[in-house]
């Protein structure tokens, strides 16, 4: 499944002209520009390695200054850009495709400001997740979108994803957490979106999360914290049967409970854990472990979590630990958290997909997925956010295999299918990046899509930003909107 | 044009006339009101409109006609009385598809059968429509815990200003699929299009629901107990803070009060309350009766609602004795009676003002909108003129100026309404 998108050999790399390198190297010194094709190899695929291709060079810019000094450089070579946080998104979206340069955030890594009192922080794009959350612990403040990456990925990234994590399942997911943002669009232009007070105009700052790069960049974010917690309960069911793992989830929301997480893992992955470092003790004969958390104030808390037990064990659980320290807590999770990472022992590669259904639906979409998996002869893992209904089923391959690798990607689509006719859409925190463009047809009719290049346009009316990624190609191509005629009155 | 709409949705569905102007928007009466059956009806409808250049006004029940700008022009009132089904509820996935002309309160009522509810008590519950609270973005005090309509609405069906119908979104809990236009148009006031259906996400009804009230004769003592509640960090679902003439009528207790709401299992709210009461100290307090604390909250709800002049003055959190100071200020300048509600814990002052309103005349009225909003604006805040007499309205820029992204927002407005057919002027575009 490695595609041939542009140059696979550093040596093919068409240079940028000595005119651009010049003003580059002029605005962001020689320290903020690589261009030695041995270390931009670092920079050829992202989480998503089936998809690479080598940038013509990458660009480490300090503040928004410069990175609207450098936007607007590019414009006017009409060289396209492509911003990237810590290269952990698995859509292939921060690939430089269309002889496109890197915009690497990593540099812009500082906290601008935090305040305590009043729960926001302003920060640069570059910020790890989980460094933000570490730097607001001592005022008893965390932030809570927290994707299983974020030891390593940018809030920036997460902003250009809207990323989720288990927790969104309460606190929900990077949209409803960012309140303001400063950006530099695609012709260089700096822009204040969103910030305090009531609105005054369309919801900017919602439309540019999630946009994936192909808006302009985020160079400095404004997130609200939350409160720690006063308790967290953290259980682990042990179920014979995924199915009845899958109706417990469904069982614990109907019955008016709501946990902050609530994340299965199938067998597979159960087993890949146990023979890692991160063994949890767990049996590897049962057929799926339902991770359930809640957390609040502490008055309560132990009785929600003893209904949930309750529940599980009512459903066929074979038995449900539950964490008496933090210690504890942290190895139950690691059924769930390092489940991906010790899947690399299983099999050369792997695909993890990333899709929504409805949360009634779970048992039958999953059953579904397993038997497109079987049918295709494919390994296939299960673990995922379920109380959102976010699946992540992983399919286990070796891409020297031509023959797997196509079988993999038919039954990726077939799975992405039976997830959308179930009323589910195609992805749910990972994006649509270059790996799903096609995929959209499946949840979006053409008039939808052509609205969406219509308000791409608005930002990026050159395509300059990201070029190629979110939408099918030829949809854009064929497409000349009402904004773009500029129709009078 | 009347025969035109009248085949599109009946004779029995276009009102002209006396009806008509019953449907005035800021105080000009449309030539039509039409109410749809159908998103395929709006769509012929609105297509109509941008191929004669005509004005369409969107309303649910017709209530917030009088807020906003001042229209530059307008044809046809689009009334969504007609479409007000609860479309599809699956209570085991916590979600709710609703066409846009269902009530607030309708809808509640579906879903407190299955123990559920959507988190969002905006003013005027009872009769709003849930696509003009959508469209409005509007919350109550609720908001503290559980955020505004752009937290709740999973996805939408939007009919664009030129007739082209779109799904936006959809009706699972997390979904990043393409570019989130959802957000664009919650809260875009009918300028881009008409919210056609809404999906919503729910919540599970809490076994217990309380509120917890402490007066004082003095504003002061409930600002050191807001704060206090803040630097707990107690999880509070609501906290409101009411002047006396307010507090009158909603308590019956004719001092400052701060009403604490917490929702979540008994044992929760419990030590929630008992928490709560102690931030009071000596002042009197009371746990409010479940028939108080209804009365007090829908009360609370319906003034804001019924207010002929509404304004809401916003700075960061911290900054709540500074917002009300202002306020004081604004009433005082402009001979408006003390009528206050805070969401104490959003930095949102709201002056509720009740009639008979003074006499202002609208240049004055303009002078001291201006002046308390860049006294807000300096420090990171806003005023917003929610709702007042068209005469007044028309003297002052309801939101004050959005900066520089406005170019954007023209322009995206552009993309769905080539021909500005939707609210023309209404809104900041």
């Amino acid at each position: 499944m490695t595609v041939g998108l542009g140059p696979s050999n550093a040596s093919d790399v068409t240079p940028l002209p000595p005119d651009v390198l010049a003003l580059l190297r002029g605005t962001l010194g020689a320290a903020g520009l690589i261009t030695d094709p041995g270390a931009l190899y670092v920079y050829e695929s992202d989480g998503l390695t089936a998809y690479r291709t080598i940038p013509r060079a990458v660009l480490l810019p300090r503040g928004t200054a410069q990175v609207a000094a450098a936007i607007r450089i590019l414009a006017r070579a009409n060289i396209p850009f492509v911003p990237r946080g810590a290269g952990t998104g698995l859509s292939g979206g921060a690939l430089a495709l269309e002889g496109a340069v890197l915009l690497s955030l990593a540099r812009m890594d500082r906290i601008l400001s935090l305040d305590p009192v009043n729960r926001t922080a302003r920060i640069e794009p570059g910020v790890v997740n989980a460094r933000l959350s570490a730097a607001a612990e001592p005022h008893g403040l965390y932030y809570a979108p927290d994707p299983s990456s974020q030891a390593a990925c940018t809030i920036g990234g997460n902003v250009a994803e809207n990323a989720g994590g288990p927790h969104c399942l309460k606190h929900g997911v990077t949209s409803n957490h960012v309140t303001g943002l400063t950006v530099v669009l695609p012709d260089g232009e700096v822009l204040k979106l969103g910030g305090s007070g009531e609105a005054r105009g369309y919801d900017l700052v919602g439309l540019f999360v999630g946009s994936e790069g192909t808006f302009g960049v985020a160079t400095e974010i404004d997130v609200k914290l939350l409160p720690i917690p006063d308790a967290v309960e953290t259980m682990l069911a042990l179920f014979e049967q995924m199915d009845d793992a899958a109706r417990a989830v469904s069982e614990i929301i109907a019955r008016g409970l709501l946990p902050a997480a609530l994340e299965i893992v199938d067998q597979q992955a159960i087993i890949a854990v146990e023979n890692s470092v991160y063994a949890a003790g767990l049996p590897t004969d049962v057929g799926a472990a339902l991770t359930i958390e809640f957390d609040g104030p502490r008055a309560g808390l132990a009785e929600e979590a003893d209904r949930a037990r309750e529940i599980c064990m009512q459903l066929g659980a074979r038995e449900v630990r539950r964490a008496r320290n933090a210690e504890e807590r942290q190895k139950l999770w690691h059924a769930r958290k390092k489940a991906f990472g010790a899947m690399g022992r299983l099999a050369p590669d792997i695909l993890v997909q990333d899709a929504v259904v409805p949360r009634s639906r779970l048992p039958a979409v999953l059953a579904e997925v397993t038997a497109i998996a079987a049918l295709h002869g494919l390994k296939l893992c299960n673990m995922f956010h379920a109380g959102d209904g976010n699946l992540h089923p992983t399919i286990l391959f070796d891409r020297r295999d031509n023959d797997e690798v196509r079988r993999v990607e038919v039954a990726s689509k077939a799975m992405m299918r039976v997830c959308v006719q179930a009323g589910g859409t195609i992805t749910g925190e990972h994006g649509i990046g270059l790996d799903k463009r096609e995929y959209m047809e499946l949840v979006f009719s053409d008039a939808e899509m052509h609205l969406m290049c219509d308000v791409r346009r608005v930002f990026n009316p050159r395509g300059l930003a990201n070029p190629s990624k979110v939408l099918p190609l030829h949809v854009c191509r064929e497409w000349v909107g009402p904004a773009t005629r500029r129709v009078t009155g | 044009m009347i025969r035109d709409l009248k085949q599109i949705v009946g004779d029995a569905h276009v009102a002209t006339g006396d009806i008509a102007s019953r449907w005035r928007v800021m105080g000009v009466a449309p030539t039509a009101v039409v109410a749809p059956a159908t998103s395929e009806q709006v769509a012929q409808v609105l297509a109509f409109a941008n191929e004669r250049g005509l004005a369409v006004e969107p309303a649910g029940a017709g209530t917030y006609l009088d807020s906003g700008r001042a229209t530059e022009r307008v044809d046809i009132v689009l009334s969504a009385v007609r479409m007000s089904a609860v479309a599809e509820y699956e209570p085991a996935d916590l979600t709710v598809s609703v066409e846009a002309g269902c009530s607030l309160h309708g809808l509640q009522s579906t879903l407190l059968v299955h123990r559920q509810y959507l988190a969002l008590d905006p003013p005027g519950s009872v009769a709003s429509s849930i696509g003009a609270i959508v469209s409005r973005a509007d919350a109550g005090p609720l908001r503290l815990a559980h955020g505004t309509p752009r937290d709740h609405v999973l996805g939408l069906e939007l009919v664009t200003g030129d007739g082209r119908v779109m799904n936006l979104g959809g009706r699972v809990v997390k979904n990043v699929a393409g570019y989130d236009l959802v957000k664009l148009v919650v809260g875009a006031r009918g300028t881009l299009g008409i919210i056609t259906s809404v999906n919503l996400r729910l919540r599970p009804r809490a076994d217990s629901d309380r509120t917890f009230a402490v007066y004082s004769p003095d504003a002061g003592p409930l600002l050191d107990a807001a704060a206090a509640a803040r630097e707990l960090r107690l999880p509070l679902d609501a906290l409101e803070m009411l002047s006396p003439t307010l507090s009158e009528r909603t308590t019956t207790h004719a001092s400052w009060t701060l009403l604490f709401r917490v929702l979540g299992s008994a044992a929760t709210t419990e030590d929630l309350m008992r928490r709560a009461a102690a931030l009071g100290g000596s002042l009197a307090a009371e746990n409010l009766t479940p028939l108080a604390a209804l009365n007090a909250w829908s009360t609370l709800s319906a003034a804001e609602s019924d207010a002929p002049l509404l304004l809401r003055l916003a700075a960061r959190a911290t900054d709540l004795k500074f917002v009300l100071d202002t306020a004081y200020s604004l009433c005082e300048r402009l001979g408006l009676d003390l009528r206050l509600a805070a969401h104490a814990g959003d930095g949102i002052v709201r002056v509720v003002a009740a009639l008979p309103l003074p006499s202002v005349d609208s240049v004055a009225f303009r002078a001291a909108i201006t002046e308390s909003r860049s006294t807000l604006e300096a420090r990171d805040g806003s005023l917003v003129v929610a709702a007042a007499p068209p005469e007044l309205a028309r003297a002052v820029e309801p939101w004050g100026a959005p900066g520089p992204s406005v170019r954007v927002m023209e322009d995206l407005k552009r993309a769905f309404d080539p021909r500005r057919v939707m609210a023309p002027g209404r809104f900041v575009v």
